[in-house]
């Protein structure tokens, strides 16, 4: 008796594993999504401006505005899951979420877990974030103690480029949030916090006169794409002609300048629009021709 | 063939790789390092509260109280955040300023935060303990012309420490989880090393596998060592009654 219900479940098991592995090869998520008629996205909650909780307790940020915009085209709900910058990337290789704008900066080893759609939709990048005119260029931070988020490759990556500068490494630590860090660096904990430029600039708020990048430089870019799960072309294609056509027929423009404009929630001092060459091609939008 | 639909593929060369290997080793000494210092600060502050509490006087034995129910009744998790961010701010003459610039403060802060919240739930250990010894063994102590000390040191004491035994073992393998709470401030032990792999290489599940079964086997071994103390002072009845007939 006990062996054949043994027997029954290795079947059953076995069953299950084929049919669903059959599935996934089978089914775009573009179809799964239209068919549901929602589709998950990824956001975070605190990295003010991109993706943030206002005074109301309402989602809000120009990626919250962004991925409801790329739903709407799309014609589905968004149906709205909390990353971190832990979880982001693994709930995309698992296809947890279907889509997310979390401030994934573009990096390699990401693009071998996930996709991006095309084209990068901001275009900023890593700063080391100092009292002003504590340190006057990336060389005086050797041996200095350096935060960065937990989850940023700023934690590698930060190291190796003060290398390049100085032979003193510098104390690496990670937190859990920007708003951590900052108050860290507002306490002299650290000397420096590695973060993109408008998260700093955001988080620090009233603060932000007294704050400066070192040396006035990104020192990494950071090209955020929309993310989405790896090896489905058909949903990836989809979801880059969206932005696009939100690129091209002024969403877009009317987001970034809620946000970013001059008379915007947090005017910034760069553009930050994905866009061609100006030498070669004028001021034209990175998009493709159809 | 795959029996489980895990969309996951393991590769156990991850947790072996540097700079992750460094890493996890960094984190089992950290881990091992707060949970023994956390353990002694812990039995003794916990053991002087307990005492204090037992006192006949309101003024030693009211604020031991309260000392208790407030650290009892707030998060673990919220003293490790204090001693990091604010405990340095209301320290007087600088002596934050100090506390800020010291690297390994995260360390510090993840002692003492744990040592406070663990202190309150010994006290209440070895509270029990004291109050469990009975009434006529100290009856008895008296009147064979012990004084307080002596009977504290050779009646009290060894009595209650066998009862303590147990629960405080369990507390202590309890605060030995507690070390990764440390993880939030920064301090880089086993679970904040496990952490930053993950989000380094997106793939968590391999190390937080060794990670689990390095806190299930620490924790299996804390229980055998204590089991094997209980063994050691237990006292044998029969022996005794032996003895005197």
């Amino acid at each position: 008796m006990k062996r054949s219900v043994f027997v029954l479940l290795c079947a059953v098991l076995l069953l299950m594993s084929f049919i669903s592995s059959a599935a996934i090869a089978e089914e775009s998520i573009l179809d799964k999504v239209t068919k549901a008629g929602v589709v998950r996205l990824g956001s975070n909650n605190d990295t003010p401006p991109m993706n943030f909780i206002d005074e109301k307790g309402e989602w809000t940020g120009f990626e919250i505005d962004l991925g409801n915009a790329v739903a709407e085209k799309l014609g589905v709900k968004v149906e709205r899951v909390l990353v971190n910058n832990k979880t982001r990337i693994a709930f995309l290789a698992n296809r947890s979420i279907e889509m997310c704008l979390a401030n994934i900066s573009h990096t390699r080893s990401r693009d071998e877990q996930m996709d991006y759609a095309e084209p990068s939709y901001f275009w900023t990048g890593k700063i080391f974030y100092a009292k002003k005119g504590k340190f006057k260029s990336i060389k005086d931070l050797g041996g200095k103690k350096i935060g960065v988020d937990q989850g940023s490759n700023a934690f590698i990556a930060a190291p190796q480029e003060i290398a390049k500068h100085t032979s003193k490494a510098p104390e690496m630590l990670s937190f859990q949030n920007s708003a951590e860090g900052f108050l860290a660096l507002k306490q002299g904990k650290i000397d420096a916090y590695s973060q993109d430029a408008q998260i700093m600039a955001a988080v620090a708020g009233n603060l932000a006169e007294e704050y400066e990048a070192v040396g006035g430089m990104i020192w990494s870019p950071g090209l955020y794409g929309i993310g989405v799960p790896a090896d489905d072309s058909k949903w990836k294609d989809k979801i880059s002609f969206v932005l696009q056509d939100l690129l091209k027929d002024g969403t877009y423009e009317k987001i970034y300048q809620k946000w970013f404009g001059p008379k915007g929630k947090y005017p910034l001092p760069i553009n930050a629009r994905p866009r061609l060459p100006k030498d070669t091609f004028g001021d034209m939008l990175y998009i493709w021709p159809d | 063939m795959k029996f489980l639909n895990l969309r996951y593929d393991f590769d156990w060369g991850i947790p072996f790789r540097e700079p992750f290997l460094g890493w996890l080793i960094t984190g089992v000494e950290l881990t091992i390092l707060i949970a023994a210092v956390t353990a002694i600060t812990s039995l003794f502050i916990g053991t002087i509260v307990a005492m204090l509490r037992c006192s006949r006087f309101k003024i030693f034995n009211i604020p031991a109280k309260i000392y208790v129910e407030i650290v009892r009744n707030i998060p673990g998790l919220f003293w490790l955040l204090f001693f990091y961010f604010v405990f340095p701010e209301i320290l007087p003459f600088g002596l934050g300023d100090t506390l800020h610039e010291f690297v390994k403060y995260s360390v510090v802060a993840g002692i003492l935060g744990l040592t406070v919240d663990n202190s309150a739930y010994v006290s209440d250990i070895v509270r029990t303990g004291l109050l469990s010894v009975p009434r006529g063994h100290i009856e008895a102590a008296v009147s064979t012309g012990l004084n307080r000390f002596q009977q504290f040191r050779h009646i009290i004491m060894p009595e209650a420490f066998r009862t303590i035994l147990p629960p405080l073992g369990s507390r202590m393998i309890h605060n030995f989880k507690n070390s990764s709470l440390c993880m939030a401030i920064t301090a880089p032990e086993l679970t904040w090393a496990t952490q930053q792999v993950e989000s380094i290489t997106f793939r968590g599940l391999e190390v937080t596998f060794l990670a689990t079964v390095f806190y299930i086997v620490l924790s299996l071994i804390m229980a055998a060592l204590i089991i094997k103390l209980e063994t050691h002072f237990k006292i044998d009845l029969t022996s005794i009654k032996e003895q005197k007939t």
